[in-house]
């Protein structure tokens, strides 16, 4: 904001500073304060072509490659009109009329470009055939003023005829026309390029309303209007600057901004639509375990107290209302389970991993002595994670391993080892293993590989691994063969360095 | 202890599940301790019987009060707030008999100076041993104080 003042009260001194420089040769010489000034205003015209020409891929405005091109024969023309003006002797034999033409014919050029430049918002025109285009009306242009087909527009002794007055007229109200066209696409612009643009088209006005006043070519009026046509010139180059150079972002990736706040939108709905759907399957599966433990709990009891008294079949019947409550309750409790993780989680903190293992040994003791299992570890890391979380995924790898286990007593291992950012720790099993097609499809929730009755289980477990690991920014996957045991592998992130045993939150 | 020999041990239960009810009367029932139990069907009802208000006015003093956590009008942490700040009441036992087995209720009901936290087994028959359990554990086991004024 600071800068753009600053640029903004340089720009003004300069101004000021080349309007006092030009006033001051006015006064001197209006011949040469009229060649300066319109020289600087073809430089400028010049520089408008160059920057948006070299700029045209990055423009993708249409609207200022267009006027870039026209700024460029509107300053051929005029670089005529400076060598045909009153007084400089470049063109003997022709008189005032000339330059009149020409500033006419040039202003012509500006104003049309003007208008037409909108409707390049609406079809792509190829840079090099507008540029052919305007080359070929130049040169006819020109034909027509230095054959003399081109209407008079300066009579030595009575002034400027009604053509070139009704001229200055209809180019201003041209302009007014170009600034409606502007104004109707003004959302195709960046607020300061479109402002800057239409202070140059009522600079432009302005500068033709003081030439219809003028009387002799070396009058205030004409002044005036040379003043206002360098600056109208001045901020189209602004304009193009701003557009082509300064601000390319903002043209370039307006769009781009848009489609990035669009897919930032659709993330945070994404997200809220997760949030919403793992908070309807924690109530859905806590609410349903009330009416579900009525079933079940009344089912037993008809079971007990009405065993025999019944018929075979109504037994039979009953006994597979019993199976079939007691299977969703084991569902429901899994998916209770598995939608718990990440809602209410605590902060991770700094932990030794051999404590959440130790933890899930504990909770799995019985199963471990009634299977005779062998279970090890070697050196395991301290690192940033959820010990709760750290003890359901040991309890569920070893509570495999021990359950799909092969006819010898299982042997577990469990290992560690750092890969670059990260520490992989290893479960490794001497099982019944997993035949490699089926590797992706355990992780998913309620997947089993097994008829039910082979082995126990809701196929909640691996999927809860799956979702605490990747939660704490881990990966967990197999290597297993059918029949050659299993090696469940998962990831955590490396964090810095741990000071040992301390419990500080972390991640 | 001597008291109790002469009278039922009187447990409130405060209950909006009537499933509930029943299951748990029926693993009291076959019970060796004598035992009465009451209902209350919402927490409103709780506090009332406990302050023996309304048509409660001739109930005993319970023993034992099995508090749910989910229930109508008073849900169970106010009932529990309600009996652990008052001196009359305080010391009667609570224990906490719900479905809910979240963290938060555990931490929750304890804090609120519950006297143990008990989450209803989904099992029938493991359901029936637990409650069983409770009774077995606070009439035969702990030693609680005794009211002069409860006994008829």
């Amino acid at each position: 904001m600071q800068k753009t003042t600053g640029n903004l009260f340089n720009i003004l001194l300069v101004g000021i500073l080349l309007t006092a420089g030009l006033y001051w040769c006015s006064q001197y010489s209006y011949l040469l304060f009229h060649s300066l000034a319109e020289l600087f205003s073809i430089v400028i015209a010049a520089g408008i072509f160059m920057l948006a020409w070299n700029a045209r891929t990055i423009l993708k405005n249409e609207y200022l490659l267009l006027l870039g091109i026209a700024y460029l024969f509107v300053g051929a023309q005029d670089l005529i009109h400076t060598l045909a003006y009153k007084g400089m002797g470049v063109f003997p034999g022709y008189d005032a009329n000339l330059p009149t033409q020409l500033w006419i014919s040039a202003r012509y050029t500006e104003s049309l470009s003007l208008l037409a430049a909108p409707l390049l918002f609406t079809r792509s025109v190829k840079a090099p055939l507008l540029l052919a285009v305007y080359a070929v009306i130049t040169l006819l242009l020109l034909g027509a003023i230095f054959t003399g087909t081109f209407p008079d527009c300066f009579v030595e002794g009575s002034g400027l005829t009604p053509f070139k007055k009704g001229s200055e007229y209809l180019i201003s109200l041209i302009l007014l026309g170009s600034f409606a066209m502007l104004r109707g696409n003004r959302h195709r612009f960046e607020p300061c390029v479109y402002r800057l643009l239409a202070a140059s088209i009522f600079l432009t006005i302005g500068s033709e309303l003081a030439f219809t006043f003028y009387v002799s070519v070396y009058g205030l009026s004409n002044l005036v209007g040379h003043l206002f046509k360098l600056v109208s010139f001045f901020l189209i180059y602004k304009a193009i600057i701003e557009t082509g150079l300064k601000q390319p972002y903002q043209l370039l990736f307006r769009e781009l901004q848009q489609k990035e706040a669009k897919l930032e939108r659709t993330v945070h709905e994404l997200q809220r639509s997760n949030e919403d759907l793992e908070q309807f399957a924690y109530i859905a599966s806590h609410d349903l375990q009330e009416p579900l433990r009525m079933v079940s709990s009344f089912v037993q009891l008809l079971s007990r107290q009405y065993k025999g008294r019944l018929d075979e079949k109504a037994d039979e019947f009953i006994s597979y209302a019993v199976e079939g409550a007691a299977h969703m309750q084991n569902l429901l409790h899994g998916l209770l389970e598995f939608s718990r993780v990440g809602s209410g989680e605590r902060k991770p903190s700094v932990i030794p991993l051999h404590e959440p293992l130790d933890q899930a040994l504990r909770n799995l003791e019985s199963a471990i002595e009634s299977s005779r299992a062998d279970i090890s570890y070697g050196e395991l890391p301290t690192v940033c994670a959820n010990g709760t979380q750290m003890v359901q995924v040991f309890q569920n790898l070893i509570g495999n391993a021990i359950k799909f286990r092969g006819d010898s007593p299982p042997v577990v291992h469990v290992a560690a080892e750092q890969r670059g950012d990260e520490w992989v720790i290893l479960v490794r099993d001497n099982g019944i293993g997993i035949n490699p097609k089926h590797a992706d499809r355990i992780f998913l929730i309620f997947n089993r590989l097994h008829r039910k009755g082979a082995y126990p289980g809701t196929g909640v477990g691996l999927a809860i691994c799956k979702k605490i690991v990747e939660r704490q920014g881990g990966k967990l996957w197999v290597e297993s063969a059918e029949g050659e045991g299993a090696a469940f592998y998962f990831s955590i992130p490396v964090t810095g360095e741990y000071h040992e045993q301390q419990t500080i939150p972390c991640g | 202890m001597s008291n109790r020999q002469y009278r039922a041990v009187e447990i409130l239960l405060v209950e909006d599940n009537p499933g509930d009810v029943y299951l748990i009367r029926e693993a009291l029932r076959d019970s060796k301790i004598h035992n009465a139990l009451h209902v209350a069907e919402d927490g409103e009802e709780a506090m009332a019987y406990l302050m023996r208000q309304g048509d409660y006015t001739e109930v005993h003093r319970p023993d034992l009060v099995l508090l749910d956590l989910n229930l109508p009008k008073k849900d169970g942490y106010e009932v529990l707030n309600e009996i652990k700040n008052d001196e009359k009441l305080k010391d009667i036992p609570v224990v906490i008999l719900t479905t809910s087995h979240t963290e938060e209720d555990i931490l929750k009901s304890y804090r609120l100076h519950a006297n143990c936290y008990i989450t209803k087994p989904v099992d029938f028959n493991q359901f029936i041993k637990v409650v069983r359990s409770i009774e077995d554990f606070w009439f035969s086991i702990v030693k609680l104080p005794s009211y002069p004024d409860n006994v008829h």
